[in-house]
């Protein structure tokens, strides 16, 4: 049992790794941005999901997933008010602020820190599913089933029920 | 012998009126230390918990399957395969079990526009009542805020069950042999000893289980309400309910629309049980007169019913 979420954790590490090189997009930046992205964070147990980067970023403003990393002020107000212009940082993706283990050790410790503002920050599959699955509902477009994004991956060496959210049928 | 036993009663009552003194006197003396020890007390300092926020549940039931496995029990039924977000998987209003230490049941509101999911388990109580209520000493409250339960010397009384104003503690009545309560022990043994969050609260993909200290956790469903105006009732489920739990709630609506027992009391049930605990010698002292009176009333009526006089005499009889 332990093994499992063990090895679980292990896996949410290695998360959005290839980036499929293509055309860079026109935006606000002018900088080099993937059309496709990876997320395979939980290879161990599923397909990687494919995001469709260009798609996205041709429906919503950079800052509207990457807050005040992408160069703007965030549109979030709890952000923009420290955030007030937004910087350009080298790193963009999400796993470099969104923890995979949002809830192990020291950072419970840390967040007792009576000067930290940064309390309430979501862990990578928290990030994930609450930006993705909050605009999909909201807009009534996109894939919002489990499926839909998570291909099963046919392994029998895969203990019984592992991704803890479906009941295995076959 | 009538003034031997004088004797005897007068020393017996002037020592007696001493001890009554002093007995008077050191009560007096505790009380203030006694009550700040009984009455302020707010958990441990290590207390950990959980947020879990309704806004961000959608009801998937990745905790309920993530619960089941790591306790060895079956996994739960009417799971979808290709589950679509806040789509109800059962009808009916379910509660813990012995086969099931959580459950995450489906609430329409008028005041909300798609349904809300409530996940129930629970609530590892500052001062637990099923604790406090049990004899036999079978309820731990450890310092991480779990409360846990042995069942090797659980007698099988079941007041906890009555005891618990959230009605948790299930009974296992398949196995007569080894009878025992069941219920979520926080993942104790497993998972929060080793300092490692509940396995439901790991499985959850919405992060609607956010796990922590007690005390930060209140400030972080503080900041929620106050960074996201109108997406929540102002309010904190657990907070002080029943002296305060570990496990907190916010809704966007207000607590009663969500299958939330807002009746519970805002004091520990501890101070509860011990006015009714006063209450019984009253009860003891007071009775055998008050039904005597009543049944002399009765008798009296039913003997000579045609005067009030008479009725005023009895009433003096039982009186005196
Ligand atoms: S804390 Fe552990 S026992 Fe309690 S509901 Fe969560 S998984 Fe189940
Ligand atoms: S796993 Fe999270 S989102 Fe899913 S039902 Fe449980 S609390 Fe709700």
């Amino acid at each position: 049992m332990r093994l499992e979420w063990y090895q679980l954790s292990l896996g949410i590490i290695v998360t959005i790794c290839s980036f499929v090189a293509g055309e860079p997009l026109a935006t606000e930046l002018n900088r080099k941005v993937p059309e496709m992205v990876v997320l395979d964070s939980l290879s161990n147990l599923y397909e990687g999901v494919s995001f469709d980067h260009a798609l996205h970023d041709s429906y919503a403003s950079c800052v509207e997933c990457h807050h005040h990393v992408a160069g703007q002020p965030s549109a979030d107000p709890a952000c923009s008010s420290c955030h007030r212009s937004g910087t350009v940082d080298i790193v963009v993706d999400c796993k470099s602020c969104h923890l995979t283990d949002p809830f192990y050790g020291d950072l419970l410790s840390a967040k007792r820190n009576l000067s930290r503002y940064h309390i309430d920050m979501t862990g990578l599959i928290g990030a994930y599913h609450l930006n993705c699955l909050g605009c999909h509902l909201a807009l009534t477009t996109g894939p919002t089933g489990c499926l839909d994004c998570h291909q099963r991956k046919r392994n029998d060496s895969l203990p019984q029920g592992i991704n803890g959210t479906h009941e295995e049928t076959e | 012998m009538k003034e031997e036993t004088r004797r005897g009663t007068t020393f017996t009552r002037r020592s007696l009126l001493k001890g009554m003194v002093a007995a008077v006197a050191t009560a007096i003396s505790m009380r203030p230390s006694r009550d700040s020890s009984a009455h302020d007390f707010h958990g441990y300092d290590s207390n950990r918990g959980v947020l879990v926020d309704l806004t961000r549940c959608i009801g998937c039931r990745s905790c309920e399957v993530a619960c089941s496995q790591e306790h060895g029990l079956a996994p739960p039924d009417g799971m979808l395969e290709n589950y679509q977000p806040l789509e109800p998987q059962y009808r009916e209003t379910r509660r813990p079990d012995h086969q099931a230490f959580t459950v995450v049941n489906q609430y329409q509101s008028p005041l909300y526009d798609h349904p809300l999911f409530k996940k129930t388990q629970c609530n590892h109580c500052l001062e637990p009542a099923c604790l406090t209520a049990c004899f036999v000493n079978a309820y731990t409250k450890t310092p991480e805020g779990a409360v846990i339960y042995n069942e090797s010397v659980c007698v099988g009384c079941r007041t906890c069950m009555v005891a618990c104003p959230f009605s948790i503690p299930a009974f296992r009545y398949d196995s007569a042999f080894d009878a025992q309560i069941m219920k979520c022990n926080f993942c104790f043994d497993t998972r929060l000893s080793k300092g490692r969050p509940p396995a439901c609260v790991e499985a959850c993909p919405m992060e609607a289980l956010t796990f922590g200290y007690r005390d930060e956790l209140l400030k972080i469903a503080r900041k929620r309400l106050r960074d996201l105006p109108g997406r929540y009732h102002r309010e904190i489920y657990g907070e002080f309910e029943a002296g305060g739990t570990s496990w907190l709630y916010l809704s966007p609506v207000p607590f009663e629309e969500a299958g939330f027992d807002t009746r519970v009391p805002r004091q520990p049930i501890l101070h509860f049980v011990k006015d009714f605990l006063a209450v019984v010698p009253m009860v003891l002292t007071i009775w055998p007169g008050l039904f005597a009176g009543i049944y002399l009333l009765a008798k009296s009526n039913k003997t000579a019913d045609n005067t009030t006089s008479k009725e005023d005499k009895s009433d003096e009889t039982i009186e005196r």
